[in-house]
């Protein structure tokens, strides 16, 4: 089963880079681009440091479903609104 | 434990292994800074001549020079790409990190696979060759050395095979 995750998108939003990720969760670079890239599933407490590190829950970061996009999400928040 | 150095015989032998600047360079190779490359038609070449080699000492049992020369071209090139390409050496921890654990896990995995498999076939075919072709004792023993330096091959190559070809280099950022 396919694990998709946002962390590309959380990463863009802090302004962090590939390597500070890396290097607060202790891993190598090339790891979080292949995590980004859905090429590997982390293990737990992998997904757990990464979401320690952005400061929200593990099933905001991972998910078993496809995230919907920014601008889905954005369209559907004006719609309830 | 010498009394002139203060060094025990292992801490020397270790000095002496330091003097060769191999585990400088095997450390420094696991580091996370040194970029693993993804080498797929080199190791193809590799496992290519090495095969070529191999058939070759079969095919002409009384001339093994042409195919040993292939064959340990091909050994070399891989023990140099064991340095250079995706998989993490074994026995070192530092800069490796879960999924290189994980990679090198599957890759070893299919070189056992494949070491195996070989090892088996080559036996068999060995012994019904030797059957069917009338190799006396000293052919045997050449052939058998060269299936053991074939599967040395494999046990080097596959694994960056293996992971080079399974998987898609990273750009970097």
């Amino acid at each position: 089963m396919d694990i998709h995750n946002r962390i590309a998108l959380f990463r863009a939003e802090r302004g962090t880079s590939r390597r500070e990720l890396a290097d607060a969760v202790g891993v190598n670079p090339q790891t979080i681009g292949y995590l980004e890239r859905g090429d590997y599933k982390p293990s737990l407490e992998l997904a757990m440091k990464i979401a320690a590190f952005f400061d929200v829950a593990v099933e905001h970061l991972f998910s078993f479903q496809p995230f919907q996009s920014v601008a889905v999400a954005l369209r559907r928040a004006d719609a309830a609104e | 434990m010498s009394y002139r150095t203060g060094k025990s015989f292992a801490a020397r032998m270790d000095d002496l292994a330091e003097l060769t600047s191999i585990p400088q360079l095997t450390s420094r190779l696991a580091q996370d800074h040194q970029r693993r490359r993804h080498l797929r038609w080199p190791s193809m070449i590799a496992l290519g001549l090495a095969t070529i080699g191999f058939g070759l000492t079969i095919i002409l049992p009384d001339r093994v020079f042409i195919g040993t020369t292939l064959l340990l071209v091909g050994e070399g090139i891989a023990l140099f790409l064991t340095w250079f390409g995706p998989v993490k050496p074994w026995g070192t921890t530092r800069g490796v990190d879960e999924r290189d654990r994980a990679l090198r896990r599957d890759a070893y995995f299919a070189a056992l696979i494949a070491a195996t498999g070989i090892a088996v076939l080559g036996l068999i075919g060995m012994a019904g060759l030797a059957l069917l072709q009338g190799w006396n004792r000293w052919i045997v023993i050449v052939e058998m050395g060269m299936l053991a330096f074939y599967l040395i091959l494999l046990c080097l190559i596959v694994p960056t095979l293996y992971v080079s070809w399974t998987t898609r280099p990273i750009e970097d950022q």
